[in-house]
């Protein structure tokens, strides 16, 4: 229904998980599945939703704050990068290394105002191995923010564009993001977001430290970055207790409720679907 | 030489009456448990009066015993075809209070209350009065057995009968909650009738309706909320209701009020009536036997539950009378005797599990009822009662699941898909029309949330199975209510097309009806958004069609096209953005005046 549906291949990834016959080209899905962490009512702010439509939430925390918020229709069905890793399992002789560093970003048409080279020399002096440093699409694009990574030494990387508007969705973006994560031990940030949980999910070690960095015209409705850092207090710092960040990142994602392929087939209003979407 | 009148008419005779007539006023007691339970009593008695309108078998089940029996009724014509039908029994006819009888009665039988001793003619007797008269005509060693309908009772709750009491020809002086003269509450009763030198020995909360109690609870299982027995008798309070609020306009869906009532220890306070048994306070020889919980139907066989330490006992008291076939189904004679081990009602864990939003819980909830199904196979279909159990019907233990005796039982065994499906599409519908919380979209209709708590269970559900549950769902309930062929496909359509705006498929009760219109117009509501969203949509897709439509010329073109159609998208895109521009001077020309 909504072309947020397809962001990251989230569809794809979906349909995939399944198992119809043709994944790359996804059913439209009947409700607004969540496309990233959030602390509202799981949709991204502003975004015009259709009365009464079905939401798929990652977790029973976002259900409850989006019931709370007058959304009746919230399904809990977990995070699309949850099914990715029950799909791909680990392999036994994964090699992690380094740390990957995940940059704040806002969206296409938000700017973030901070330093991005006080930024790296933080990490830099924090982190003892090598560094990855993974932009969004349009700073990766800006040659003059990815030389200053690149001058510091770290290696830069972009999983890719989520897409907009049904096209251009890059539908291999979370099986390209799994990959990087699985090769490094550890995954920060300046600010929480999925990437920190999928990282924690994925396996690695992981930290929120530093210039959280100001959004522009961010929405204050849910509190922002200070209530994130009231809340899930426990992930910042430069080291944070594993198996309590682990237990968080499997509730924020719905890694223990997510549905059977059957379960998630009816949810999406896919159950009668063999053939292929559109996308 | 035979009396010349079998009537003994004492005073205060009925004419151009009768009880028995349905428009008149209720219909009379009946039905096999209370007769199970009178007859019981009347072991030891030598004489015996049934006071008041009453089935006309229960003379019969009382003479069996052995006990002279008597009757007292105060419609002429009554009295004249009991005495009739029956020469053994003597027939009374009149006011209660003009019998004369010295040496009284072994056991009094008042099972319709007593309403209806009083005649129209002559004197009114007060409820008390009517009390005094019934304990008065008691022998040294008698026992009374007084159905005392409550005036707080579910009935009066629920009810939706346009004029009541004023349709009633019975009614000429109604029972109302304002009359201080008549017991109100037990309590009240017991006084009463320990000041007429009566001890009280047990007392039932009678279920679900006075003129025909299939379900009697003992007063203190029903306030025990930590009893074992909370689980089986919201099932069998359930299936009672069903059965007697079929089809019938309500305010609101009993079954939903006395759900609330059983879980927190208010059921005898909202049950339609109690039974009482009471004896002479000095009276040694009469046992009266105590139950725990009696289950039974109009002809079906009566058991009983009983607390066995933690477990429970259940225990046949009497076979089905009647015996008979009905859409593949089979009356069951005698479900056998068991010791069970305590649990919870199966509905009630699912539904806090749905009111939790716990999928986890209720994956594996309903994967170990699929399992249990699957144990209770042979060769994949299930046979016997257990293949109707539905959730209202099975005590989830903390190992095990066991089914509530059912009345009917299938003829040839059913596939464990079709027990499945039906067991989760009856509670899919419940899920719906009593507008319970669950965890998946509230716009689903039966079938579509069936599918879903299939998945949950990690089942897919097939439609034949499906259709099939509905065809045995309906088959039993028409076999519960003896219904006509075409009556039974009318059923089956109905519990076919369960959707989110449905109000009920068996009890219509007006609460139901707003909940299901407010779910009539959240979906209207939603269909509204969706349409102006699609049409926004399809035009924007018209655009972006229109734009690959030109993408695709500009490539299919000639040269002299290409370039054409290249300068008229370029001019194109420059009006439009020389146009942006102007507007953008403009707004900046303004807000630079107003800043002035």
């Amino acid at each position: 229904m909504h072309h947020a549906n397809y962001y990251y291949g989230h569809a794809h990834l979906l349909a995939r998980y399944c198992r119809l016959s043709e994944p790359m080209h996804p059913p439209r899905i009947l409700g607004y599945y969540q496309h990233g962490w959030n602390i509202g009512d799981s949709q991204a702010a502003g975004v015009p939703l259709v009365f009464g439509s079905k939401l798929f939430v990652w977790s029973e925390q976002t259900r409850r704050r989006a019931w709370s918020q007058g959304r009746r229709n919230a399904i809990v069905t977990g995070a699309p990068f949850a099914y990715l890793l029950q799909m791909e399992p680990e392999p036994p002789d994964l090699r992690r290394e380094g740390t990957l560093f995940y940059p704040f970003h806002g969206w296409e048409g938000q700017r973030v105002l901070g330093d991005h080279a006080r930024m790296i020399d933080e990490v830099k002096s924090v982190e003892t191995g090598p560094i990855t440093a993974c932009l969004y699409w349009s700073e990766y694009r800006n040659r003059r923010i990815r030389r200053q990574y690149e001058k510091a030494g770290v290696r830069v990387i972009c999983h890719g564009y989520r897409g907009f508007w049904w096209r251009d969705h890059d539908r291999t973006f979370l099986d390209r993001q799994m990959a990087e994560l699985r090769q490094h031990k550890r995954v920060v940030s300046n600010r929480l977001s999925s990437a920190i949980w999928y990282g924690l999910l994925a396996g690695c070690d992981a930290a929120v430290y530093g210039d959280p960095m100001q959004l522009e015209d961010a929405d204050p409705l849910f509190g922002g970055e200070p209530r994130i850092r009231r809340q899930w207090s426990e992930l910042y710092g430069y080291e944070v207790d594993r198996s309590v960040a682990y237990a968080m990142a499997r509730e924020e994602l719905g890694a223990d409720l997510l549905a059977s392929p059957e379960e998630l087939r009816l949810h999406l209003g896919w159950a009668e679907s063999q053939d292929g979407g559109h996308v | 030489m035979s009396d010349p009148d079998p009537v003994r008419r004492v005073g205060g005779e009925m004419f151009a009456w009768s009880d028995w007539d349905p428009a008149r006023g209720p219909r009379v007691p009946r039905g096999n448990t209370l007769f199970h339970l009178l007859s019981e009593l009347a072991s030891g008695s030598r004489t015996v009066l049934v006071a008041g309108p009453h089935e006309d078998e229960i003379l019969t089940r009382l003479a069996a015993r052995g006990a002279a029996v008597s009757c007292v009724v105060r419609s002429l014509a009554d009295a004249e075809r009991i005495a009739g039908a029956y020469p053994d029994v003597t027939v009374y006819c009149g006011s209660l209070g003009k019998i004369d009888q010295p040496d009284g009665f072994d056991l009094i039988v008042a099972a319709d209350g007593m309403e209806r001793l009083a005649s129209a003619e002559g004197g009114q007797e007060s409820p008390d009065d009517l009390l005094q008269s019934l304990t008065h005509l008691l022998s040294s060693r008698g026992v009374l057995a007084l159905m005392h309908a409550n005036i707080c009772g579910v009935q009066h709750l629920v009810e939706l009968e346009p004029g009541r009491h004023y349709r009633s020809d019975t009614a000429w002086y109604p029972v109302t909650e304002h009359d201080e003269l008549r017991p109100a509450s037990v309590p009240q009763l017991h006084d009463r009738l320990r000041a007429h030198g009566l001890d009280v020995s047990w007392d039932y909360a009678v279920f679900p309706t006075s003129h025909l109690p299939t379900v009697f609870v003992a007063h203190d299982i029903a306030r025990d909320v930590d009893s074992p027995l909370r689980g089986p008798l919201g099932s069998v309070l359930f299936a009672a209701l069903t059965e007697a609020y079929a089809d019938t306009p309500v305010v609101r869906d009993p079954r939903a009020i006395m759900e609330r009532a059983v879980r927190t220890g208010t059921a005898a306070s909202l049950a339609p009536a109690w039974l009482t048994l009471a004896r002479r306070a000095d009276a040694t020889g009469m046992a009266v036997p105590h139950h725990d919980l009696v289950v039974g139907g109009t002809d079906s066989f009566v058991y009983e539950f009983s607390v066995a330490g933690s477990d429970i006992r259940r225990s046949v008291l009497a076979p089905a009378t009647g015996e008979d076939q009905s859409a593949g189904l089979r009356r069951v004679a005698d479900p056998g005797s068991a010791l069970h081990r305590a649990g919870r009602l199966f509905e009630d864990h699912l539904l806090q599990l749905c009111g939790r939003h716990d999928l986890v819980g209720l994956r594996a909830a309903l994967g170990r009822y699929v399992a249990w199904v699957q144990e209770q196979s042979s060769d994949g279909a299930v046979a016997g009662a257990a293949a109707l159990a539905g959730t209202y019907d099975l005590i989830f233990t903390e190992t095990d699941f066991w089914p509530v005796p059912s009345r009917w039982a299938p003829v040839e065994p059913v596939p464990a898909g079709v027990v499945v499906a039906r067991t989760l599409w009856g509670f899919a519908v419940r899920l719906i029309t009593f507008n319970r919380p669950h965890p998946w979209h509230l716009t689903a209709s039966a079938a579509e949330l069936t599918a879903i708590l299939a998945a949950t269970a990690g089942q897919s559900l097939n439609q034949g199975d499906l259709d099939a549950a509905i065809d045995l769902e309906a088959g039993q309930r028409a076999a519960d209510r003896d219904l006509p062929p075409e009556r039974t496909a009318e059923l089956r359509a109905a519990l076919a097309g369960v959707r989110a705006d449905t109000a009920g498929v068996d009890i219509q009760g007006y609460r139901e009806m707003a909940d299901a219109l407010w779910r009539q117009e959240y979906q209207l509501q939603q269909m509204h958004a969706l349409v102006a969203w699609t049409e926004k949509i399809i035009r924007d897709r018209d655009r972006a069609l229109s734009a690959l439509d030109q993408e695709v010329r500009l490539y299919q073109g000639t040269r002299t096209e290409k370039v054409f159609t290249f300068l008229k998208m370029a001019y194109r895109k420059l009006r439009f953005s020389a146009g942006r521009l102007k507007r953008k001077l403009r707004r900046n020309r303004r807000d630079a005046t107003e800043m002035q």
